[in-house]
């Protein structure tokens, strides 16, 4: 008796409802025990003296405040800057692919020189020194350095995905008769990208974040406005943990279309994603095959 | 592999890639000589980098890089022991345990490192009592242990906001070691596993006498990556005021004014800090890679 | 467990400072480079109005000193988070300020000046001339330059930087048609960049502000020893000689190349 109740004890002790409350219970544990501890050190919360700050409701509808505001301006950067990126890595990509060693060369040199200097170094090194002497504005330079920085991470995993798709697939598109755009728009890409979406996904994440640092730079993005909001208000702990709530969910939101994109298999995938051949599915070939006909036909 | 085997189009593309980067080179240099005039300086650096009055010593950037390389040392260190017991507690058995570490890691993943360090900074450093008992104690040291303690750890002032630092780099980098090392030990087959359960190891055991080691040499290659962004990563401790290489670049740029020399001199140094530090790690891999062989 | 480690940390803040400071043996100082209060020499020292202060304080008070540069945007946080004793780096007093640390009586007195870029913003004599929607103003994060700005040029923008030499580069490079910040610092650059920068208001200051030592809130005993600590060396004219040396002077200028 003893015996069967413990077994079903273990089994709901184990379900999935009861582990998500147990989980629930331990963070909340987590973050009452964080609270308590600031106001040990003589921290008195004032919540309410925040909200003016992300916006406010009055007769003629909502105001939005200033974190609201740098939200914006972290959106916009992060979607410029997404589009920079896009272009970099494939043109990076291209090139370090290209039969040419001065393209390989110089591809190398790019990648291996943004790579290993980091990131708030390099806009201020574009924004103090290279703005000015090509006559660059504040928002251009911040979008190039994040599309620069981001666009050559992305072009070594989009190497990578190219470097994964069958050779096949190379003889098939040629034996067609397709033209090389149409082979690569049609036949590479696709199934490039395809293979290393999730890793593409993890990077556009990381662009999301990076793009605090062009608060360096007196952009008012999200970041600049809170530093500015606790340098008046001293508000603290309220302002920087309602801006890493709304960058995780921004960030969270990407992950999640992404997901959707990808599949339920997305889920659990690691940074780098899979560059094996095998994680192509066949579907995609199937179709790309389908829509340009089989040489069988 | 070479996916367009058609050389015209190689020659083609290099002669316009030559002639953009002429262009591009030449409106720069066009630019720097007659439209934006700055007096370049660059002796005025020198003694930033290395003093001689009143005697030989390194100067505020090179002191700087050596807290670089402190900080990503002590951080890496954080790094591996956050990232194990993080690593461990994804490939668990229990899903409670799964659960609460999968969220931590993707909570501190998708959040701006700027913002984890603010807040680590105003937030929880100041709640770790210990780190103001290490301060004091460092303080009371003299002779050889104060010597070490300065090569370990820098200054023995900025010991606690070094620590501090250390500690958020770590929870940072070890979001990212953690799910290397599951990774790792998820591409240990499960035979290995059952072999052990059947000679009678425990968990434990089996664990750290054959999961392990095998599983170190999977992942010694983006660990080793890590290792590098570590350093990289590290500059963002500037906006917290750690004396590090860019906050020491923006002290520099702050008093004396020279902020085409500064940045780039910062970017070179970082930018020899890491190539070196990658073509060891490849060097560790190569020779690693040699040992399976044989 | 977490508990105990987070609770005992409480004591440590709650004892008065002043005993502390006595009891370790070091002042730890929280500041910021603003030239000439206080900046790095050649040989990485800290040199400036404010550091002798700080140093003359530590040694009255028989401790040594410790020197703690910080982000001015983050300094008061900073203070209330035990990361130094005091702030010697040039805060002026302000109401607003003051509800989350407590001043000293003043010890110096400063104003805000503006330096204008004589490309893109010349012959302009007067702050309304800056008063525009089109004129953009360089001031540095969390300083008062911030809230003189809004008060004196409200339909301008402000582009704020993390120090003085960023907000500097943006008026020299043309981005920016003037700075904003406390004298002598626009009148030390004018001076060097006579090509590039002018005075717009001949070197006037156009605020004036009590400049005071910042303590977290609750030691009385550490206040009243500043306070009279200020008192005593005023009377002794020591602030005044030294305050001539630093602002009145660029004889510490070979000092810093």
């Amino acid at each position: 008796m003893t015996l069967l109740s413990r077994a079903s004890w273990s089994l709901w002790w184990h379900s999935p409802l009861c582990v998500g409350v147990r989980v629930i219970l331990t963070l909340a544990a987590l973050g009452w025990i964080v609270v308590r501890g600031a106001e040990g050190l003589g921290y008195s919360w004032q919540w309410s003296r925040l909200w003016p700050h992300v916006g406010t409701w009055s007769a003629a509808g909502f105001t939005p405040g200033i974190l609201l505001h740098g939200l914006g301006v972290t959106v916009q950067i992060s979607l410029l800057s997404l589009a920079a990126a896009s272009l970099t890595a494939v043109a990076l990509a291209l090139l370090r692919l290209s039969p040419s060693p001065l393209s390989r060369l110089f591809s190398r040199a790019v990648i291996e020189a943004v790579r290993d200097t980091p990131l708030i170094v390099q806009i201020f090194l574009l924004y103090f020194v290279v703005a000015p002497i090509v006559g660059l504005g504040r928002l251009p330079t911040a979008v190039i350095a994040l599309g620069l920085f981001e666009g050559v991470y992305a072009a070594e995993i989009l190497r990578a995905g190219i470097l994964a798709v069958p050779k096949g697939q190379w003889e098939a598109g040629r034996s067609l008769g397709l033209s090389p755009w149409h082979l690569w728009t049609r036949v590479i890409f696709p199934q490039a990208v395809r293979a290393v979406l999730p890793a593409l996904v993890n990077q556009g994440v990381s662009l999301i974040k990076d793009s605090a640092l062009v608060s360096t730079i007196a952009i008012y993005d999200l970041t600049m406005r809170a530093q500015a909001l606790v340098a008046e208000t001293f508000l603290v702990f309220e302002t920087w943990f309602f801006v890493a709530a709304l960058y995780l969910l921004l960030t969270g939101s990407l992950s999640w279309v992404a997901s959707k994109l990808q599949g339920p298999s997305s889920l659990n995938s690691l940074p780098g994603g899979c560059y094996a051949p095998s994680c192509l599915t066949g579907s995609r070939v199937r179709r790309a095959s389908r829509k340009f006909g089989s040489p069988a036909r | 592999m070479n996916p367009s085997p058609r050389n015209g189009r190689g020659f083609w593309g290099d002669l316009v890639l030559v002639l953009a980067l002429a262009i591009g080179a030449g409106w720069f240099l066009f630019r720097i000589t007659t439209q934006v005039p700055y007096d370049w300086n660059w002796p005025a650096l020198l003694p930033y980098l290395v003093r001689t009055e009143p005697e030989l010593a390194p100067g505020l950037l090179l002191q700087g890089m050596a807290q670089t390389l402190r900080l990503s040392l002590w951080g890496g260190l954080g790094a591996i022991v956050v990232g194990t017991m993080g690593g461990l507690a994804r490939v668990s058995h229990s899903p409670f345990w799964r659960l609460l570490s999968g969220v931590l890691i993707q909570g501190v993943r998708n959040t701006p490192p700027l913002v984890l360090v603010f807040l680590g900074y105003f937030f929880l450093a100041d709640q770790i009592p210990w780190l103001a008992t290490a301060q004091h104690a460092a303080r009371q040291t003299t002779g050889l242990w104060r010597l070490l303690l300065e090569c370990a750890f820098g200054p023995v002032g900025q010991l606690q906001s070094l620590l501090a630092a250390a500690s958020i780099l770590g929870v940072m980098e070890g979001a990212y070691v953690a799910e290397i090392v599951r990774a790792g030990i998820q591409s240990i087959p499960r035979g290995q596993w059952d072999a052990g359960y059947a000679l009678g190891f425990s968990k434990g055991q089996i664990l750290c006498h054959i999961i392990l080691p095998q599983a170190l040499r999977v992942m010694t290659p983006p660990l080793a990556g890590q290792g590098i962004s570590t350093v990289k990563d590290s500059a963002i401790m500037a906006v917290i005021s750690i004396q590090e290489l860019t906050f020491q670049g923006m002290q520099l740029m702050a008093t004396t004014y020279r902020t085409f020399e500064t940045w780039i001199a910062v970017a070179a140094i970082y930018f020899v800090l890491t190539a070196t530090l990658s073509s060891l790690a490849h060097a560790v891999e190569r020779r690693l890679e040699r040992g399976q062989e044989v | 467990m977490c508990a105990v480690l987070l609770g005992s940390s409480a004591p440590l803040h709650a004892e008065g400072s002043l005993d502390a400071i006595l009891q370790r043996g070091v002042l730890r100082v929280g500041f910021d480079t603003f030239v000439p209060w206080a900046m790095k020499d050649t040989n990485g020292e800290y040199m400036g109005f404010e550091i002798d202060v700080a140093r003359k304080l530590a040694e009255d008070m028989g401790v040594s000193v410790e020197f703690v540069p910080t982000k001015w945007s983050g300094i008061i946080p900073a203070l209330l988070a035990g990361k130094f004793d005091i702030i010697i780096g040039g805060m002026g007093i302000t109401p607003a300020r003051n509800l989350k640390v407590n001043f000293s009586q003043p010890y110096e007195f400063s104003g805000m000046s503006i330096v204008a870029s004589s490309q893109l913003a010349p012959h302009r004599s007067r702050l309304e001339d800056f008063n525009t929607p089109e004129t953009v103003l360089a001031v540095k994060t969390g300083a008062t330059s911030v809230a003189a700005a809004q008060k004196f040029m409200p339909k301008a923008n402000l582009r704020l930087f993390d120090d003085e030499a960023q907000a500097l580069q943006e008026v020299l490079t043309g981005r920016a048609h003037a700075m904003v910040a406390s004298a002598p610092f626009p009148e030390h650059q004018a001076a060097r960049h006579k090509e590039r920068l002018y005075l717009p208001l001949a070197g006037q200051t156009f605020t004036r502000e009590p400049i005071g030592f910042a303590v977290p809130k609750g030691d009385h005993d550490f206040l009243n020893f500043l306070n009279n600590w200020i008192t005593v060396m005023n009377a002794q004219g020591w602030l005044e000689e030294r305050y001539a040396y630093w602002f009145r002077t660029l004889d510490w200028e070979s000092r810093l190349r």
